[in-house]
């Protein structure tokens, strides 16, 4: 009984309540900023503005996501991914290229959707500034 | 039941009504208790540890952190391995992604180990309401002292 009353509370105070993973990531390559012969072989990119998602690859917008209410639509995100790598893209990596007033929560959750849509290896790089640009020519999620 | 059973047996037995406790079911009570707490009790303990001022988000990662170099960044400013190296207000807004206190620092820890200058490990713990221009500088700097071997730790969510 002694036993029990010293090792209950001792077990207690030692279990692990949150549990921590890690999320490995790696910077863009030079070699992605070279010439390339075929665009189709470029690694896709999702940029991240404040007011939407858009999956571009080299400079061509293929796809945007806007905010909803409660902000950023990641399930149409990881539906607009799939349906382009359906086409045969690769799927090795993917990165996204993150505006510099985005909260480290939300890339968190990008990067986990990312991996979610097939992409194992994500990289992180710094923003575009689409949201600048505008999204001219790009087609929304939903076509 | 088994207390009302022990006291109609006590006064059967000619006793003064107080019934005693079950040691038998206690023991049993304790013994499950024991398993259940033993086996969410990991034997490989907490090799890494959040920082306590920083809230980390959430992610659906099931990846087991290693023990390896860690950097910080609280709302206060970035700390390497549990010591405040540059505060936030020295750096945040300056046009340099480099943070040269942090910076110095990782490269006399590089040297004192002996490492090279290919790509180091380091594990990034970050609070989840900064925002990327901080975050940017930290990896920036860790790059440019040869620790670009990035890790995130987060919260272990629903998976």
């Amino acid at each position: 009984m002694n036993m029990f009353i010293i090792l209950i509370p001792f077990l207690v105070s030692m279990a692990v309540f949150s549990h921590l993973s890690v999320l490995q990531f790696s910077l863009p390559s030079d070699g992605n900023t070279g010439r390339v012969e075929d665009p189709q072989e470029l690694p896709l990119t999702v940029a991240m503005t404040s007011r939407e998602l858009a999956v571009t690859r080299g400079d061509l917008i293929l796809a945007t996501v806007p905010n909803v209410e409660s902000g950023y639509d990641f399930s149409r995100l990881v539906a607009a991914l799939i349906a382009l790598t359906d086409g045969g893209a690769r799927l090795d990596n993917i990165t996204i290229a993150i505006d510099d007033e985005i909260l480290f929560s939300e890339i968190v959750a990008c990067m986990d959707h990312c991996r979610e849509a097939g992409f194992i290896d994500v990289g992180l790089a710094n923003g575009t500034n689409l949201a600048r640009h505008g999204t001219e020519g790009g087609d929304d999620a939903d076509h | 039941m088994l207390i009302t059973r022990s006291i109609s047996s006590a006064k059967a037995a000619g006793g003064n009504g107080v019934a005693k406790p079950q040691l038998t079911s206690m023991v049993d009570m304790l013994t499950i208790l024991l398993v259940f707490l033993l086996k969410s009790f990991s034997m490989e303990g907490n090799l890494v540890t959040a920082s306590s001022d920083l809230v980390l988000p959430e992610s659906t990662s099931m990846e087991q952190p290693v023990p390896e170099l860690m950097v910080e960044i609280t709302l206060g400013g970035v700390k390497l391995d549990g010591a405040l190296i540059a505060p936030l207000a020295d750096f945040a807004a300056a046009d340099s992604l480099m943070i040269p206190g942090l910076y110095s620092e990782l490269r006399t820890l590089a040297e004192d180990e002996g490492l090279g200058e290919e790509e180091n490990k380091v594990t990034i713990q970050c609070d989840e309401s900064l925002d990327f221009s901080i975050v940017k500088r930290v990896m920036f700097t860790c790059a440019q002292a040869s620790f670009s071997d990035f890790s995130l730790l987060v919260r272990r969510g629903e998976g």
